[in-house]
């Protein structure tokens, strides 16, 4: 590539561009032809045939009514005041101190040590900026923790690695609320770990309190590290090992290795774990809502959005959906930019042949220190989450002491599990990820199978339409609901009116939120499986049917099944079209709810919403357990990239 | 069985042209070989007469019915590929009977059929195995049998043998030939490997950049090659460049640049050469022999500048005229070293001369030799 500090290069670019811009332009001019349509149509009846299109027709109607519409619904109403076109909500943000930091950031330092106290606490800068900063906060430890980790796992060999591989899962494991509420008891100021280092072991000079945003950085990345280590391990185990051992030989080693010749090719994948990390932080939902005490944790995008959504009636601020387009947009840049790394991620793959045997090497004695130095503090504090959970969900008291009161006790589990509320929720949940797992799976392999096996134009905005679920934040496309099903008219009385009943619109709100983890995993599958196969059948007779049932199905059975199960995993812990769209009608409201409302209703609420989440853990441990063991892992199902 | 013909076929992915306006037909009960290096559209044109692709223009007929619109699993050919396609979820005699099931065949002559067409291949008592229990020969038969069984109009072979090693190859070569002729069905087979090619064929076509270069009986594409590139990709040649000097009584004379004169033929009827004409003169290095005194023509002076003995002859580079170099199998009676001073003879109905005109490939085979002239 020319460099754009030459007169040469600039040159060579701008013809590049001028190339670019004219076959653009005529390749545009055929679509004012009839002939290039009567092609087109031509093309698609001899690819596609009846039973892909049907197919297709199909995932389309289903993402154009429960995910697009519902989006420009919110983006019309964003910018329009009574239908026409105006900026006055954007204004309205932009000058109010609440969202933007007209009067500047708050005066309060971040970090203060008054006595033996030290805050960390974090600025506040209105919702906009402190959204984006703890996004990047967040995403760059998780960055910084998973990289390593996932460094330290795929390079190195050494004893307990393969108990560690499966320790390392568990903060990926979601459970909404109760991990926030179980970090806040032991980071808490007689929490267990001020308790035991600053008070006992008097290790820590100053008792360590984290508040406000801070706080809500340190949950997440205690969760979201685990995310960009799959991404990361997986690009690692991904690259061809004759790369590193060319540039081996060619005298890079060690760390010049490493940055040299691994990280770049790693590059990719890393880079999309952490963009995910950062859209995953931004819209968050449910750490939020356990620190909503705290006035700055209010002033996020999240956050306001939800609380200017009086789900009850339908009614919404007018302001709530020109801040939803800003969380928006900064979701879908994300997304667009994991798009184009994720086409990049091929290139560490290229080489054929040989055997593929990873690179593995026994470390020496000070890197044993740093190895299990590094891993033993982020498993300790990562396993902190589900250690906090099960001492709420068997304790009824704990605030002031390292290990909690009455512990343990099972008292939480009858209350919660004979309080019929609790047990319906249970109910729905199950019952609403169920059918909209049963719809991915119908919709997500047909997908799947045409956005890697037809050669079509127009393939590529479908996979973009059914992959960018995963960025979109929950609560604009409850918001989208609400703006679109109860507004228009011909939907009022029909049970797509979320104020009639929420059910259908859960269930398609979760299959269209949680499709992209199914679909990812089938793709995947489908490119590692032969086309010939298919050709063969086809070839012996078979009509498309036939073969997609009789060869492609079974054939991809097991990367359908994988996704189809983290899929059903996210369904169950989903929060923000939950909440939103739960707080209708308590009945019909999922688990993800309820847990909510114990939170916010009951004295003990934190342990009996630990018993859930406890459930919610298990569940997730052995649906995850079986991805992994019985069905050989796929970070495509785990990731959902 | 039917006859096979492709009328101007051509077929485009995007800007590259795989196969270029292509006339071809194919005998009833033939045995038809597309060769080619890889790149040069045999696949393609393979893959067209299958319905896994659409041209862009021409027409396939099998018989006199036109199939080039017609979907892939409507056109009863039975294909064989690359990699077998065996589907690894289905036992052997399920894969064997996909086909006769989507014909909705009774079960007892399903069970019936693939019994026999197992024996055929020589797996009888396998139909139990899964895929994984096979080795890549038998793999081989699997997909054999399961084109065979549906008793195809057309059977395709796509490099069927490539991926086996290569004492298997002989043997599946045989087995391949004896199966087709005993079924008398058209087959179209593509391969890069001329050998497999020549010994297995009732015709080939040799193809190159999307087109056929000459289409012939196995014999004819080797002793009868009519240009620079069948000759140069079949076995192999030296080329010497030369002018015409004389064209009458059918035995055309060219001269080197270096002044020596032989003799030769032209392979085609419709050749006709000019005077000053600059062509080249292939000879395969069998055909090179040590100079007895009774022949008064076509001796060449030589220098020996290399020499390996194989056992059945001696395998020589020799320096002829200063810059070109030739590659001859001589007789292994008298013994040859580096240096001799050799004069060699050739037949002139073995010094076949091509024309350079109009062929693409001489500009390849002038950098050849010139690559040749300056490495010394």
């Amino acid at each position: 590539m020319a460099s754009i500090f030459s007169v040469e290069g600039l040159k060579q670019r701008a013809s590049g561009l001028f190339n670019r811009t004219k076959d653009w332009i005529l390749s545009g001019r055929k679509l004012f032809h009839f002939d290039y349509y009567k092609e087109l149509a031509h093309r698609y009846r001899q690819e596609m045939g009846v039973f892909s299109s049907v197919q297709l027709i199909a995932v389309v109607l289903v993402f154009l009514f429960f995910m697009v519409i519902p989006l420009f619904a919110v983006i019309g109403t964003a910018f329009s005041v009574n239908g026409v076109f105006d900026f006055l909500w954007f204004r309205l943000i932009f000058s109010d101190a609440r969202f933007w930091p007209v009067n500047g950031c708050s005066p309060q330092p971040p970090i203060e040590i008054t006595g033996d106290y030290l805050y960390i606490r974090g600025v506040n800068c209105g919702a906009i900026i402190n959204s984006i900063y703890v996004g990047l906060a967040t995403t760059l430890i998780s960055t910084l923790i998973g990289v390593t980790l996932a460094f330290f796992m795929a390079r190195y060999d050494f004893h307990g690695k393969s108990i560690l591989r499966i320790l390392i899962l568990i903060p990926i494991l979601s459970t909404p609320f109760v991990s926030a509420i179980a970090i806040q008891k032991i980071f808490g100021e007689f929490g267990m770990l001020n308790l035991l280092f600053h008070d006992i072991l008097r290790i820590m000079p100053y008792r360590v309190i984290f508040e406000g945003l801070a706080a809500v950085i340190l949950v997440q990345s205690l969760h979201f590290f685990s995310l960009v280590y799959l991404s990361t391990y997986a690009a690692f185990l991904a690259i061809d090992p004759s790369l590193e051992e060319q540039g081996e030989n060619m005298g890079a080693k060690g760390f010049g290795l490493f940055r040299k010749v691994t990280l770049p090719l790693a590059l990719p994948g890393i880079e999309a774990g952490a963009i995910l990390t950062f859209i995953l932080s931004v819209e968050d939902l449910g750490t939020l809502i356990v620190y909503e005490s705290d006035a700055v944790v209010r002033r996020t995008i999240t956050y306001q959005v939800y609380s200017l959504i009086f789900a009850p009636t339908g009614s919404i601020n007018p302001i709530a959906p020109a801040l939803s387009v800003i969380l928006l947009l900064i979701a879908i840049i994300g997304f667009l930019f994991i798009r184009r790394y994720m086409s990049l991620r091929h290139y560490a793959m290229m080489s054929k042949g040989g055997t593929w045997n990873p690179r593995l090497h026994k470390p020496k004695w000070w890197q044993y220190i740093a190895i299990y130095g590094f891993i033993g503090v982020v498993l300790f504090l990562a396993l902190l989450t589900p250690l906090g959970i099960i001492f709420l969900a068997f304790s009824t008291e704990w605030g002031i002491t390292i290990l909690p009161l009455n512990f343990p006790t099972v008292a939480n589990f009858f209350q919660v599990f004979t309080d019929p509320l609790v047990l319906q929720s249970i109910f729905n949940s199950l019952f609403y990820s169920g059918v909209a797992v049963l719809f991915i799976v119908i919709l997500a392999t047909g997908t799947a199978y045409i956005v890697a096996r037809k050669k079509l134009p127009g393939i590529g905005s479908l996979d973009l339409l059914v992959t960018i679920p995963i960025a979109l934040p929950g609560i604009v496309i409850a918001m989208g609901y609400f703006l679109f099903f109860v507004r228009i008219p011909i939907f009022t009385t029909t049970i797509l009116n979320p104020l009639v009943t929420a059910v259908p619109l859960l269930i398609m709100a979760f299959a269209v939120r949680k499709f992209p983890f199914t679909v990812r995993s089938t793709f995947a599958g489908l490119q590692q499986t032969n086309v010939e196969y298919e050709e063969a059948a086809e070839n012996l007779g078979a009509s498309r049917a036939r073969v997609f049932a009789g060869i492609v199905i079974p054939l991809v059975a097991v990367s359908v099944l994988s996704g189809a199960m983290m899929s059903f995993v996210y369904c169950m812990s989903e929060v923000s079209v939950s909440l939103i769209l739960g707080g209708v009608q308590p009945a019909e409201a999922p688990l993800t709810w309820k847990m909510a409302d114990i939170l916010s209703q009951v004295a003990a609420g934190s342990h009996h919403a630990a018993v859930l989440g406890l459930l919610l853990m298990i569940i997730q441990i052995i649906i995850i357990t079986i991805v992994n063991v019985v069905l050989k892992s796929r970070t495509e199902s785990m990731v959902g990239l | 069985m039917v006859t096979i013909d492709l009328k101007e076929l051509t077929k485009r992915f995007g800007e590259v042209v795989a196969c270029d306006d292509i006339d071809l037909h194919v005998e009833d009960g033939e045995l038809f070989t597309l060769l080619g290096p890889s790149g040069c559209g045999k696949t393609t044109i393979l893959r067209c007469i299958a319905g896994f692709y659409t041209p862009e223009e021409g027409q396939i007929f099998f018989d006199e019915t036109n199939i080039t619109r017609v979907p892939p699993n409507n056109r009863n050919t039975g294909m064989v590929f690359q990699n077998y396609a065996i589907w690894p979820h289905m036992k052997v005699f399920d894969n064997v009977a996909f086909g006769l099931k989507i014909r909705k065949i009774p079960k007892v002559t399903i069970r019936k059929k693939v019994e026999d067409i197992l024996e055929l291949v020589r797996l009888g008592g396998l139909a139990g195995r899964t895929p994984f229990q096979l080795s890549g020969g038998q793999q081989q038969r699997v997909a054999l049998a399961r084109a065979l069984v549906i008793e195809p109009t057309v059977l395709l072979l796509d490099e069927p043998l490539s991926n086996l090693d290569a004492k298997l190859r002989l043997e599946m070569r045989h087995e391949i030939k004896r199966i087709q002729k005993e079924f008398g069905i058209t087959t179209i087979y593509v391969t890069h490997d001329q050998e497999e090619a020549l010994s297995i064929s009732d015709r080939i076509a040799v193809m190159q950049l999307g087109k056929i270069m000459q289409v012939d009986s196995p014999r004819e594409i080797y002793e009868e090659p009519h240009n620079l590139f069948v000759a140069d990709f079949i076995g192999s040649c030296t080329f010497i460049p030369g002018t015409i000097k004389q064209t009458d009584s059918g035995k055309p004379v060219i001269e080197t640049p270096w002044g020596l004169e032989l003799k030769g033929r032209t392979t085609s009827k419709d050749v006709s050469l000019r005077k000053g004409e600059e062509v080249y003169v292939a000879i395969r290095p069998e055909d090179f022999k040590v100079r007895r005194p009774t022949e008064p023509f076509n001796v060449i002076p030589s220098t020996i500048e290399s020499v390996v003995f194989t056992g059945r002859y001696y395998h020589v580079y020799a320096d002829v005229g200063g810059t070109n170099s030739v590659n001859a199998e001589l007789d292994p009676d008298t013994p040859i070293k580096i240096g001799d001073k050799k004069e060699l003879h050739v037949n002139h109905s073995d010094a076949i001369i091509l024309k350079i005109e109009d062929d693409p490939f001489a500009s390849h085979i002038k950098q050849l030799l010139e690559g040749k002239a300056i490495a010394k």
